[in-house]
């Protein structure tokens, strides 16, 4: 069961190139997709799941040519859309049903079994006969997920799904998520690097549309050991530092500016040695990104 | 802050290309409107930019401005509710009212702008090449500003007001829209009822727009005034201007008290809803089901029809289209229950079935509109509601998503159709009307004649137009550009031929009850099914180009490699749309190359053309009919006549003849002709024009006379779009003597009215008939100038089982080669005027007690007045013989025949044809309705007496006599037998009958002692003018001038003109000035 993402690229029609040549392997469990608003995110999910075509290249799932063959892709498919709406005159039930029909469950039995069962398990059962433009946000985002889990998908492509969830509902979320993920391959989309590190075995970083790193998240996070430093400064002290240093993230903390930068050796001047996590790494990625001239799509 | 307001919105809605699309639309909308309304005004002097055309126009509005403000108004207030920008500006300091006060005056600006390109758009006509110089008058700078004042300038502030209160009240925009969509309706069911409504004053009030009472008033203008008059503002203008400025001006009153942020920002809440929903509970674990997962063409048969109704379900469920639902039924029902068609056939009628379904034709623009926005939305619904990013990555084919929605559709246009069939069934039934015709509710609603199968062809073409655009407005906008451009180009004139008016097919507002659709119904077939085959290519094509996903580039969504069609599919819309070609080209072989269908320009060039040819012909001294024996075999399903002639010629002219000039009718096929046994060949044949010239091998001599002998065929060939064909018919077949080769020249085929003459290089004519002083005129009867009074005999037989029937006295039956013919014969010599018909008819019949025997032909479903009409025709037996002598005949056939012959009623020796529409279903409860059959029966049967005793000279003021007097004589008959208060319904009508006309004069309206056939004139103020004489003379004494007057000029033909001098000898000296204006003007 593996995904194969293979030179695939695609420019809009505005000039923008959102993928250039991203070739990824992605087997069972979680995969985490990192990067910034604009890097290209929703475009790989969205040609993933079959929405969108690419100019270049290839995906694969299970020998399923995802370009050529999207409706067996889709049979295989669980979406979970950044942004997605309901129609506002139909029940959570009634969608759900109507879903699963779509997704070739035949038999009417099974059918309400499945429905009453991914309602279940996203907490919706009670509500499952109010209309969703009733719905508050979380419930429509658990309305989401249940959608997408509907007829046991082998392949679950959830993008930036807790957006707009409470942190105890997005923690929830991510339960199942890993739950699912033992049996099938879940691609999660993301820009909180939290997210990936608690829960994916393998992830990617992405920036303006080149995958800037992939593997194991321990790995990555473990590349910059010994190379980041950090060091509380005055707040009207950054410029200076960043002519100096290569300052890859600055944040406060109890009022006061925290520097982190990235150097080959210990810096002195105050500095202290960090450690590093996947954080820093991804920080240190777009760093070099953004050093090379690239110019970010906000 | 309310400028920056206004300033902003203002900025905002000019940024914003549709409404410069708009403002361009509506210059295009005030040039085909002028046109429309010029083309309606048929006066050779008449401005194609006269100001009456201008208000008219401008009061109106039009459906692009109304679609344009249904729009535009809504979004000025909603736009911040629906993109949520409203939680961000209704923070800002500024107060709620000053918000929304700024946004109305917003609103209002740019619909007055929007408007404002409409009456401009009058400017341009100029130069938009529509017709001549000659046909403008100075751009009328004045009078569009005054239009637009006294019309525009209150009608957007009173749509704008109420539109924009909806949409406070209701906080949706479809509240908005609906309350654009009741306005219209109200003013269409103002305007629709307008011509016969019983208090006119309710129909002006009723309609928010002012338009009604604009064109009656416009209508009765003169030529002069309708050009450059600024419209006179009554009474009613200002009553109307209250009532609606009051409406709207209350309903904003209350929409500012209404209106806080807080309100129209806050999402309605429902009882129990779900604040209690949230759940701290972890998502149970529940292990994952495994089901079984069934793909393949049987199970997605499936999912279409299940799709099917969940989108079905979906379209019908809001409010908004129950509303919408509820509104057309109501609006159906008030039709069908109040609206008649009195005021055009005089009485009103039963609620018979198809006068029921009638109510589609009117109306039907809307439904096509609602069903187009609705088919948009259906489409659209995924995107719209954002959906589709979960439901294009299910794995279902596109086509199963695609045609379920068409599906649903169907099952919506179904749901629309059954808001004509329950309202027609409940107004039938509450008036307690059972005679009801499924079949004809089947045809009409369901069928292709307009109804169901025409309904989803719209769909179909939405569905095509909002996947090549990829966007729900401008398929919406398109859908319904393309329907009105049809229907108002179609009204108009402009598309003349119904294989360019998808989807309609031919004839659905020519249904008769006695024919049906007739060759319409031929030719509708198969243009259903035209009409199918592209709405079918449009539905393929459209799951084609349909964008599954994110949107993809033009050349992505149109390229051929894309696999969301199959190759089938592809090669399907190819195999469509190579039917659709082939029938066009069969339809045209059938119509056009068949002869049945010409333009109305060409028409008109052609009878130019036939003038020009052979004009001279008129002055050559031709043979006149002195008698005719005639056998014809009627085949109604074949359409097709055979019949012999024998017609005896007289040279009364004063010179010898050595050519014979004849005409044939359209279709008339001469086999043969012999003269006195010789067997004639044409010495030319213009088959164009259907005229012939024999040089005779013996020339007639002054006072000789010759016998012609002939057989001809009239036969209808192929289909017919336009012109009903009506001497052959399936069933009602009524053919006249035009059938009968015409000798001479034929001038019933010039061009009559002055524009037309001008524009295809013909003189314009003084008068339409000849002078009073002309004498070679005078010396012929108007009846039949080309015959002297002769005895007729017609032997009639029909194939089937129709009975056949034509003027004259009935003598029996003949046997000619095995087969029955029924013969009819002429007591006394008459004019070459009479007719034959064939139907599936019942007959009635009576004796009167002076011995005249009373046979009545109609249609087996038309018997409600039966008793009436024999009645009637007794009552006017009696009210002759008491005022001008003894009825002229022994038996009377009065036959029904379909509405569509050129007149309503028809009298020749010994029958009358009346048209299926007049008597035979009117409500004969109601007393005004059965005053009616008694009058128009009483009227035909004077005319009798008239055409019988009278030789009408075919000079000016013919028609005073042979029309007007017997019209003055019923109305008398309808005073002595119903009283004044009934006669006084009659005069009114008259007299707005012949405002209307003559406010619509094709030429110059003569004064009466020289009328010249215009046919408001004679039938309406002759006829008032005559009774007025009549009762001041007193009846007696008039009728009794008459006959005098008959008796001593015996040796001549009758002139208007001399018998309008005897009376004045009679007429009371104090009256003698009153007499002169009536009949010697043409008052203002």
């Amino acid at each position: 069961m593996i995904l194969e993402i293979r030179n695939l690229s695609k420019k809009y029609g505005n000039g923008v190139q959102a993928l250039k040549n991203v070739s990824l392997d992605i087997g069972k469990g979680m995969f985490g997709l990192l990067g910034q608003n604009g890097a290209g995110k929703s475009t790989l999910m969205r040609t993933i799941a079959t929405l969108q075509d690419a100019d270049q290249g290839s995906i694969t799932f299970n020998g399923i040519d995802v370009q050529k063959q999207p409706h067996e892709l889709r049979k295989e498919l669980g979406y979970l859309p950044q942004e997605f709406g309901v129609y506002p005159s139909v029940t959570a039930e009634e969608m759900l049903t109507h879903i699963a029909d779509m997704k070739g469950i035949a038999s009417k039995n099974e059918r309400r079994e499945l429905v009453d069962g991914v309602l279940a398990r996203t907490n919706l059962y009670d509500v499952r006969r109010k209309r969703l433009s009733t719905y508050s946000g979380g419930m429509k985002q658990r309305f989401g997920i249940a959608q997408a889990l509907i007829g046991d998908p082998s392949l679950i492509v959830v993008d930036e799904p807790t957006a707009g969830l409470d942190p105890m509902e997005r923690n929830r979320f991510y339960n199942l998520l890993s739950e699912i993920g033992e049996n099938t391959v879940v691609i999660l989309s993301t820009h909180i690097v939290e997210d990936v590190s608690t829960l994916c075995n393998q992830m990617a970083v992405i920036g303006q549309g080149e995958v800037l790193i992939s593997g194991n998240p321990a790995q990555i996070e473990k590349q910059l050991q010994g190379k980041i430093f950090e060091k509380e400064i005055a707040k009207h002290e950054i410029y200076v530092y960043k002519n100096e240093y290569s300052v890859i993230s600055q944040n406060f903390h109890l009022g006061r500016m925290h520097i982190t930068v990235f150097c080959e050796t210990d810096p002195g001047n105050g500095f202290t040695a960090k450690a590093t996590s996947l954080e820093d790494t991804y920080f240190h990625l777009l760093f070099n990104q953004k050093k090379g001239g690239a110019v970010y799509a906000w | 802050m309310l400028g920056k307001i206004i300033g902003f919105e203002l900025r905002y809605r000019y940024s914003k290309p549709m409404t410069w699309i708009f403002m361009a639309m509506m210059v295009f909308q005030a040039i085909w409107y002028a046109k429309g309304t010029y083309d309606y005004y048929v006066n050779d002097a008449t401005h194609l930019n006269a100001a009456g055309i201008i208000y008219q126009s401008l009061a109106g509005g039009g459906m692009l401005m109304i679609i344009a403000i249904a729009v535009i108004t809504g979004t000025a207030l909603f736009k911040n509710r629906e993109f949520g920008t409203a939680e961000t500006f209704y923070s800002y300091p500024v107060k709620d009212r000053t918000w929304v006060a700024g946004k109305f005056i917003a609103a209002y600006v740019v619909n007055l702008s929007i408007c404002l390109m409409f009456a401009l758009g009058f400017s341009l006509l100029q130069y938009t090449g529509l017709a001549g110089p000659e046909k403008f008058g100075p751009v009328p700078w004045g009078h569009i500003f005054y239009g637009f004042l006294i019309f525009s300038v209150p009608n957007m502030f009173i749509i704008t007001m109420i539109t924009l209160s909806m949409v406070i009240f209701f906080r949706s925009m479809a509240s908005g829209y609906l309350a654009v969509f009741l306005l219209t309706m109200l003013f269409m069911i103002a305007e629709g009822t307008r011509e016969n409504a019983a208090t006119i004053t309710t129909n002006y009030l009723l309609d928010p727009f002012g338009y009604c009472f604009t064109k009656d008033a416009i209508e009765l203008l003169p030529v002069t005034m309708k050009n450059s008059a600024y419209f006179r503002l009554t009474g009613i203008y200002f009553a109307n201007r209250a009532l609606w400025i009051g409406i709207a001006t209350v309903v904003t009153f209350f929409a500012f008290r209404t209106f806080s942020f807080k309100y129209f920002i806050a999402r309605p809440v429902k009882k129990g809803g779900l604040s209690a929903a949230r759940d701290d509970r972890p998502y149970s674990g529940n292990p994952v089901l495994t089901p079984e997962k069934r793909f393949g063409l049987f199970e997605y048969v499936k999912k279409l029809f299940r799709l099917s109704v969940l989108e079905f379900k979906n379209t019908v469920r809001p409010v908004g289209f129950r509303i919408v639902f509820a509104l057309l039924t109501l609006m159906f029902f008030g039709y069908n229950y109040l609206w008649n068609a009195e005021y055009y056939i005089q009485t009103d009628i039963l609620p018979i079935t198809s006068a029921m379904t009638f109510t589609r034709l009117p109306n039907g623009v809307y439904m096509l509109i609602l069903l187009a926005i609705f088919a948009g939305e259906l489409l659209f619904k995924e995107r719209s509601s954002q959906v589709w990013h979960i439901t294009d990555t299910l794995p279902v084919p596109t086509w199963v998503t695609w045609l379920s929605k068409y599906l649903a559709m169907g099952a919506v246009a179904f749901l629309f159709s059954l808001t004509l069939l329950i309202p027609g069934l409940v107004a039938q039934v509450l008036q307690g009307y059972f005679d009801i015709e499924w079949s004809v509710y089947f045809n009409d609603i369901f069928s292709y004649h307009f109804g169901w199968l025409n309904y989803l062809m719209v769909i179909a073409l939405a569905f095509f137009l909002g996947a090549v655009t990829v966007n729900r407005f401008t398929g919406h906008i398109l859908t319904v550009a393309i329907i009105f451009f049809i229907v108002v180009f179609s009204d108009m004139g402009v598309i003349e031929q119904v294989r360019f008016m998808f989807p309609f097919t031919p004839g659905i507002d020519d249904y008769s009850e006695m024919n049906g659709y007739g060759v319409y119904g031929d030719a509708a077939g198969w243009y259903a099914v035209l009409w199918g085959t592209l709405a079918l290519a449009l539905l393929l094509a459209g799951l084609w180009f349909w964008n599954r996903g994110c949107i993809q580039s033009a050349a992505k969504r149109f390229s051929l490699k894309k696999t969301q069609l199959n190759v089938a599919g592809k090669i399907g819309i190819v195999v469509l749309l190579g039917a659709f070609f082939s029938l066009q080209h069969y339809v045209v072989a059938n119509d056009h190359k068949l002869g049945n269908f010409k333009t109305d320009n060409q028409k008109q060039a052609e009878d130019a053309e036939y003038e020009k040819l052979f004009k001279y012909i008129e002055n050559e001294n031709q043979p006149l009919v002195c008698g005719l024996d005639m056998s014809i075999d009627l085949q109604p399903l074949q359409r097709r006549a055979d019949y012999r002639f024998t017609m005896n010629a007289v040279n009364g002219g004063i010179g010898t003849i050595d050519t014979l000039y004849l005409s044939l009718k359209d279709f008339v096929h001469l086999h043969r002709l012999q003269l006195d046994g010789t067997v004639l060949q044409p010495a030319w044949h213009n088959e164009k024009h259907g005229q012939l010239a024999f040089a005779l091998p013996q020339p007639i001599t002054v006072g000789d006379t010759v016998t012609l002998n002939g057989t001809c065929t009239l036969q209808y060939v192929g289909f017919s779009t336009k012109d009903p064909q009506r001497a052959l018919v399936y069933n009602g077949s009524f053919l006249e003597e035009d059938i009968i080769p015409r000798i001479g020249y034929d001038d019933d085929r010039e061009l009559s009215e002055n524009r037309h003459r001008g524009s295809h290089g013909l003189a314009k004519l003084q008068s339409r008939m000849n002078p009073v002083d002309d004498s070679a005129a005078r010396c012929k009867e108007a009846l039949s100038p080309g015959a002297v009074r002769h005895k007729t005999t017609i032997r009639v037989h029909c194939s089937g089982d129709q009975t056949a029937y034509a003027s004259g006295a009935f003598k029996g039956t003949e046997t000619i080669q095995g087969r029955e013919y029924a013969v009819y014969e002429t007591k006394f010599p008459a004019a070459m005027k009479w007719f034959v018909g064939a139907g599936r008819y019942h007959t009635h019949r009576a004796g009167f007690v002076n011995g005249t025997q009373l046979r009545l032909f109609y249609d087996e479903r038309h018997a409600y007045n039966l008793e009436h009409v024999e009645a009637a025709a007794n009552d006017g037996i009696r009210f002759i013989e008491k005022y001008l002598g003894a009825y002229p005949y022994s038996q009377l056939s009065i036959a029904e025949i379909p509405f569509y012959n050129d007149d309503d009623f028809y009298t020749a020796p010994d029958a009358i044809a009346i048209s299926e529409k007049h008597c035979w279903t009117a409500d004969g409860k109601r007393e005004k309705d059965l005053t009616y059959i008694y009058y128009v029966i009483c009227r035909e049967m004077v005319a009798h007496w008239v055409e019988q005793n009278m030789q009408v000279a075919d000079v000016q003021g013919a028609d005073m006599l042979l029309v007007a007097l017997p019209e003055a004589c019923a109305l008398y008959y309808v005073k002595e037998k119903f009283g004044d208060d009934i006669l006084q319904i009659y005069l009114d009508k008259k007299r707005k009958r012949y405002g209307k006309g003559r406010g619509n004069e094709s030429n110059t309206e003569p004064p009466l002692r020289y009328a010249d056939g215009a046919g408001y004139l004679e039938v309406n103020k002759g006829a008032l003018e005559l009774l007025d004489v009549l009762q001041t003379m007193d009846v007696v004494q008039f009728t009794g001038c008459l006959t005098s007057w008959l008796r001593e000029s015996a040796q001549k033909k009758a002139v208007f003109n001399d018998f309008y001098a005897e009376l004045s000898k009679h007429y009371p000296a104090d009256g003698k000035a009153s007499l002169v204006e009536a009949f010697e003007t043409v008052g203002e």
